[in-house]
């Protein structure tokens, strides 16, 4: 490689990295990092067991216990380190189950026979019009509670939006030039969807997929919070939330701490999903 | 052309000998001095317009040429005040007026320009498809700035605004004027925008490149029209165009600019015969010109009926309803020789090309290549080893994503040729047949320019060695200097490799130079074909005429019939 190549790639890279290099997308950036690591590594931020009474019950916040303890005396902040890694694998799977069977889907149905679009677009526009809530809690309904399968059942309810945008998608990049260019040359159906078409359509549904990270951990929240998902003690955000609102009046940071880790993991997903459009665009 | 002539001798009139001085000149409508305009973007200041003066008389046409990056657009914006975000005027005078009571038009606010704009200056838009509101009717547009400006109550406006469709040549008025843009044609969209313009009379008007989207007989009576309007009203026109030819006809002086800055201005007359300046030597050489036509090198006799189109019909079928876009058009090309297919658009000429080219099997009708019949053959891969097309816009047949060497060197990876050094080795081999640095190889398209992204499609197109090439309107995107290039390298091409081309254009005088026959297509029927030199010098069918009268040329001199 020539010296002046290498220059311009370096500065194309700088280039793109202008945009996510911003302060909120660092903050987002850097939020995010740390609910990961406590799903990792819980151990090495805090010393507390999640499940055991360490101190008394209903206690406020103190250096001792930054976020206090809960009504058998657990310590809330071990339960919210110790529940990012239910919550977030949860989340992960129920994205990766939406991008997956969804991408699937929509590049299928945007590079094959109209027939075949039909027929899957239809299946989606029927998960489209049932609300999400009552599809996942039906899908949980027939596999069963558990993190596992409000996992699946999240990501169920993802999949039509995955599907639609990736074919859209797929329909506009296969009308461009260099992908009839690509068939003029000799390229087959598989080789032209693998080289050109996929690579040209997958940024934006690798933006939805952050955007979804966020709203399926809120969803796994809000099943857990009405019961569907891991059973007690385990700690999960939703379900933590659930356990404790009936202490709202008396003990405000059984509710509020939590809830703010929740909220401020979804913006930073979002913030994160965000930043990736506008790389795309710019 | 009876306007044409009255406005020579206007135009004689008002010249003397000292025209170029600018300052000294007393019927002056517009002086533009030192004229710098700067973009800011990311902290880095480039320079897009550098130091420009010129003095544009009452009832004259300034014509500024320049190719695109010139600065032409932008010396037109900054004198309404409409700079895009980042721009600025760094330094100069811009004086609308009489010297009396001249206004430094690039000292005025936002608030004190609009009285300005619409009633002393109009603007004709460049793109009619994209400058009228496509959710308000076409008189509604067209009283806007009457409207903006308090002239009239609604009656009389409603008067105007007929008066003034009519007088552009719009058919039926009344009935228009209710109608909305989507249902015009480009021309008469271009009439519509040119009656906003000079709805209140503006004596000045900007017409920022008004034909470049237009067929080349629609161009011709636009520019009519604005000459005529130009007389009636007494009105400076500042024409802005990348085509000289245009300019050529169209304007009693020219400003040619180059990277912002002034390469020559002075009478149109005195810079085409006699050009100064060694860029715009360049220009007028390298623009493709109907008056000389270029010498031929003989078409080799190997294969005298190397592509055979025979009868060819194509339908396009929506529903119960077809439509024939290309109806039995026939003609026989020897191998080595460049066949073009001429016609405005919705002429036909890229479904023919297309079908020629194997991307879709015609509804009636054979091609063979080769001795091969490409209906049956399309969708062999062989078949792509045979016959490659060219897109026109450089811009979209190139994947973003893929470095220039992966562009060129995948139709290779196409047929089984797995080694990336090999492939690597072969397409660098082809970058330099087109003439492009080895390190090229290693950039992305977004980094190249127009031309050099065209080169890279040519090299991709003959990587497999193809006999024949398909070049869909190859060159119009690009700049005339640049288009020469590519035209010079396909014919350098042609001969090292005997390709034999099949050339779609709606542009004549390129035509001229690179075709050895050509066809002739109007609404998809094929009136005229024969050797190109026949039809230009005879054409026998009534389109064939009408397309070349339309082809603007230089006025002749002031001495002549």
């Amino acid at each position: 490689m020539s010296s002046v190549a290498t220059v311009l790639t370096r500065s194309r890279k700088s280039q793109t990295g202008m945009s996510l290099l911003r302060p909120s997308v660092l903050l987002a950036f850097g939020a995010l990092l740390v609910s990961v690591s406590w799903a990792l590594a819980p151990g090495l931020f805090t010393s507390y067991d999640p499940i055991a009474n360490v101190g008394p019950s209903l206690q406020a916040p103190s250096a001792e216990h930054l976020f206090g303890t809960d009504s058998t005396g657990r310590d809330v902040l071990s339960r919210v380190i110790h529940g990012a890694r239910e919550t977030l694998t949860g989340a992960l799977m129920a994205v990766a189950v939406g991008f997956l069977v969804g991408t699937a889907m929509g590049v299928l149905s945007g590079s094959s026979h109209r027939s075949v679009d039909e027929v899957l677009m239809r299946i989606v526009d029927v998960l489209l019009a049932i609300p999400s809530l009552l599809l996942s809690l039906s899908v949980i309904i027939l596999l069963g509670y558990g993190t596992v399968n409000v996992a699946i059942a999240v990501g169920i309810t993802s999949i039509a939006a995955f599907a639609r945008l990736a074919r859209s998608q797929v329909v506009q990049v296969s009308r461009s030039d260099f992908v009839e260019a690509a068939y003029g040359s000799g390229g087959s159906f598989g080789t032209v969807l693998w080289r050109h078409i996929l690579p040209n359509s997958l940024t934006p549904v690798l933006a939805l997929a952050a955007l979804q990270f966020g709203s399926a951990i809120l969803q796994i929240s809000t099943l857990g919070f009405l019961g569907y998902g891991a059973p007690p003690p385990t700690p999960e955000w939703g379900l933590m939330i659930a356990e404790s609102r009936d202490f709202v009046a008396t003990a405000w940071w059984l509710t509020t701490l939590p809830g703010l880790v929740l909220v401020i993991t979804v913006l930073a997903t979002n913030r994160l999903s965000y930043a990736i459009q506008a790389r795309r665009n710019a | 052309m009876n306007h044409v002539e009255t406005l020579r001798s206007d135009w004689q009139r008002t010249t003397t000998p000292d025209r170029l001085d600018s300052s000294t000149h007393s019927t002056g409508l517009l002086t533009v001095e030192d004229l710098s305009v700067a973009y800011t973007s990311r902290g880095v200041q480039r320079q897009a317009v550098d130091q420009v003066s010129f003095t544009l008389d009452r009832g004259e046409t300034l014509a500024v040429v320049g190719e695109s990056g010139s600065g032409k657009s932008t010396i037109a914006q900054s004198l309404i005040g409409l700079l895009p975000a980042g721009g600025n005027v760094t330094s100069g005078t811009a004086h609308l007026g009489d010297p009396a009571d001249a206004l430094d038009l690039l000292q005025l606010r936002d608030q004190s320009m609009r009285p300005i704009r619409g009633r002393r200056i109009g603007l004709i838009p460049q793109d009619p498809s994209n400058s009228l509101n496509p959710v308000r009717t076409v008189g509604w547009s067209v009283a806007e700035s009457m409207r903006i400006h308090r002239r009239g109550d609604k009656r009389t406006r409603l008067r105007r605004t007929l008066e003034l469709l009519e007088r552009v040549g719009i058919d039926d008025p009344q009935r228009r004027a209710r109608q909305y843009p989507h249902e015009l044609s480009g021309g008469q969209r271009q009439r519509v925008l040119i009656a906003a313009a000079i709805a209140l009379e503006p004596e000045l008007i900007i017409a920022d490149e008004p034909t470049s989207a237009l067929d080349v007989t629609v161009q011709r009576v636009i520019l009519d029209l604005i000459d005529e309007l130009r007389t009636e009203l007494n009105a400076s026109v500042l024409f802005i165009t990348h085509d000289l030819a245009v300019a050529a006809e169209r304007a009693d002086s020219l400003l040619v600019l180059h990277q912002g800055a002034v390469k020559e201005r002075g009478p149109a007359q005195e810079i085409l015969t006699t050009p100064q300046d060694d860029y715009t030597k360049r220009l007028l050489s390298n623009a493709p010109s109907l008056l000389s036509p270029p010498v031929r090198r003989p078409v080799p006799e190997t294969d005298p009926e190397f592509v055979v189109v025979d009868g060819l019909t194509h339908r396009y079928k929506s529903g119960k309803s077809s439509f024939a876009a290309v109806k039995d058009v026939s003609f026989t090309l020897a191998r080595g020789s460049t066949h073009a297919l001429v016609g405005e658009s919705g002429s036909g000429k890229t479904t023919l090309g297309r079908a020629i080219a194997g991307f879709h099997a015609p509804s009636a009708g054979s091609v063979t290549v080769g001795g091969v019949d490409v209906a049956s053959a399309r969708k062999r891969p062989e078949f792509r080893k045979q016959v490659q097309l060219v897109y026109q816009n450089p811009y979209g047949s190139l994947d973003p994503r893929q470095s220039v060497g992966e562009i060129v060197g995948e139709p290779l990876r196409n047929f089984g040729i797995k080694d990336r050094g090999e492939r690597r080795r072969r397409a660098l081999l082809e970058l330099e047949r087109v003439a492009l640095p080895e390190e090229t190889a290693d950039r992305l398209p977004r980094e190249l320019s127009g031309g050099q992204r065209q080169r890279v499609a040519i090299a991709r197109a003959l990587v497999l060695r193809p006999d024949l090439l398909v070049l869909d309107e190859a060159v119009s995107a690009l700049d005339v200097t640049i288009q020469a290039q590519i035209l010079s390298l396909l014919e350098r091409l042609q001969q090292e490799l005997e390709l034999t081309y099949i050339f779609i254009s709606h542009d004549l005088a390129v035509v001229r130079q690179i075709a050895d026959t050509v066809s002739v297509l109007a609404a998809g029927e094929q009136v005229e074909s024969g050797p190109t030199e026949t039809v230009f010098n005879s054409p026998e069918h009534k389109y064939t005429r009408a397309l070349l009268s339309a082809i603007p040329r230089p006025r002749k001199t002031p001495a002549g019939p």
